[in-house]
């Protein structure tokens, strides 16, 4: 296991289920009230006392944020290989493996188009329960190819974050996942298209260091952990005692990093009112462009 | 009992005298209908054209910082249906003097910025009396060019008495940020409508002031610098500077 997965600290920790007795009670690690794992679904996961956005997977928050049924999945069968043969502790091809029989998914992120309040988006969302959303080359790979997709069929493009970052076990070529997502965005914002970038709980290093942090927008759920070197890290290198509450969303909306933080409950009418905001005008402009039939005046263009 | 007026100016006193009177009366029983009340109100409305139509220099700028006039956030609740507010500046901070985000109004969607000055006294230090920082600046710009890419209009509220002049601001690069504002804004091709709400001070108040449509709201003053701030440089004797406000009086 990755240290930063077991690590008990604020809100970085995950909980085990049979910690409890049945699995139909979860106790909230950030204020200990002992949750109904049925009614703590049912509230997407939020904490009814202390709002503790629970980490949840990719699959909850396409039902959260996407019209039902309307979700169209890209890519799904690829996976990832070994070309470095990598070995820490175990083999990476078995952590592969493990992962993706535990999980049930093929890699850290899952793309394809849905539509929300009736607008289709592009869309990814990565899953942390999946080598901690590490980006790998197929989690570059699919990020690209979906925001290649938003150019080529005028699509706005949201992407929900989970990750501790780059995926080690990859060395460069998870580096160079970096720059090669941030061509798919940087192409997509030439189109004139806007990319919705939402923050969850982590989103640290290699991930928030590119696409995490190139969106128009950006929006991250309460209390989340976000920076690029974690917390042990800045302990363990730099020796820097943190201060309470560093780095977690409310601190970053203070310095100015972040647009807003958006309850999970409001996501979906949040995400939904901004697309609707940027894609509304072009689309107008569009429309009379064709209806003049050849003649290609920009007055009409703001 | 009294009526609720923050902002007693000393030219307002005999209008708050008759509102008194009115509230009087109506405590009495006395219909908003009734020959008292109407006549009263009569000489209300009379007495504040003469008295707003006639006003001093120095009286036009207290009814421009009038505590009691509408801010930014007022007119934002007013005008539209729903608001987004986006935050920061992506760099260093958010300024809580410069509110911006994108609204709707009907069918219409548009991006708001402008100069917040708050409401009571814990809001209007929360604002910074509607002081900007670099960061606010910076957050006007950054949102000027989100409306830009998505062919969203822009609205424009300045309401300040200047850039805020504090040695972080220094530190950070007020200058630059107000010349970047000004420069950029003439590249934004998206229109842009400028509405001076209350005061317009200063570079604060032109890093937010060019547009398409400049106009001004009744009653409200833009000018290179606060009466205050011109004395300051002009007078450096804090006694002459009395002397050049007194002129407005
Ligand atoms: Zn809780």
């Amino acid at each position: 296991m990755m240290n930063w997965m077991t690590r008990a600290r604020r809100g970085i920790r995950t909980w085990h289920k049979k910690d409890l007795p049945g699995g139909l009670w979860e106790k909230c690690p950030s204020c200990g009230e002992i949750l109904y794992v049925e009614s703590l679904e049912k509230g997407m996961s939020v904490c009814p006392k202390c709002f503790n956005h629970f980490r949840i997977t990719s699959d909850k928050y396409l039902q959260i944020l996407f019209d039902e049924g309307t979700f169209k999945e890209m890519d799904s069968a690829i996976h990832s290989s070994d070309p470095l043969n990598f070995m820490d502790r175990k083999k990476y091809t078995k952590r592969i493996k493990s992962a993706r029989k535990t999980t049930g998914c093929n890699s850290a992120v899952l793309t394809g188009t849905a539509e929300l309040n009736g607008r289709i988006i592009a869309v990814a969302i990565m899953n942390f329960s999946f080598l901690g959303g590490s980006m790998g080359s197929v989690v570059g790979e699919k990020i690209a190819r979906i925001a290649g997709k938003a150019v080529k069929e005028s699509l706005p493009l949201v992407v929900v974050s989970a990750s501790g970052g780059a995926r080690m076990q990859e060395s460069i070529l998870s580096l160079m996942q970096m720059a090669k997502v941030s061509a798919a965005i940087a192409a997509l914002s030439n189109a004139g298209l806007p990319f919705i970038s939402i923050l969850t709980n982590p989103t640290t290093g290699g991930v928030a260091a590119s696409f995490a942090f190139q969106g128009d927008i950006i929006i991250a759920e309460p209390k989340a952990l976000i920076g690029f070197a974690g917390p042990r890290v800045i302990k363990e290198t730099v020796g820097e005692e943190l201060p309470e509450g560093f780095q977690c969303s409310e601190f970053l909306l203070e310095h100015g990093m972040i647009d807003m933080i958006c309850n999970r409950k409001e996501l979906k009418n949040t995400i939904g009112f901004f697309a609707e905001s940027f894609m509304r005008n072009k689309e107008l402009r569009y429309k009379e462009e064709s209806l003049d039939n050849g003649k290609k005046t920009l007055s009409i263009i703001w | 009992m009294a009526i609720e007026r923050v902002g007693n100016l000393q030219f307002e006193a005999p209008l708050l005298s008759i509102e008194e009177k009115i509230e009087i009366l109506k405590q009495k029983g006395f219909a908003s209908q009734s020959k008292e009340i109407k006549k009263l109100d009569e000489r209300l409305r009379d007495l504040e054209e003469k008295i707003y139509e006639n006003l001093s220099p120095w009286e036009e700028v207290q009814l421009a910082r009038h505590p009691d006039r509408p801010t930014l956030m007022q007119y934002i609740n007013l005008i539209f249906d729903d608001f987004s507010e986006l935050h920061g500046d992506r760099l260093y901070g958010d300024d809580p003097a410069i509110v911006g985000g994108i609204a709707s109004m009907g069918e219409k969607r548009l991006m708001v910025v402008g100069h917040e000055k708050g409401r009571n006294t814990k809001d209007r230090l929360k604002h910074n009396f509607g002081m900007a920082s670099p960061e606010g600046f910076r957050k006007s710009l950054r949102l000027m060019k989100v409306a830009e890419k998505f062919a969203l209009p822009v609205l424009s509220f300045v309401d300040t008495p200047g850039a805020y002049p504090g040695v972080g601001a220094e530190e950070r690069g007020q200058p630059g940020a107000i010349a970047m504002n000004l420069k950029e804004v003439f590249s934004i091709r998206t229109p842009i409508v400028v509405v001076i709400i209350g005061e317009g001070g200063s570079g604060g108040a032109l890093a937010l002031g060019i547009g398409d449509k400049v106009m001004m709201m009744k009653h409200s003053i833009y000018s290179v610098i606060s009466p205050e701030g011109c004395a300051a440089i002009l007078w450096k004797d804090k006694k002459k500077r009395l002397k050049l406000l007194q002129l407005f009086v």
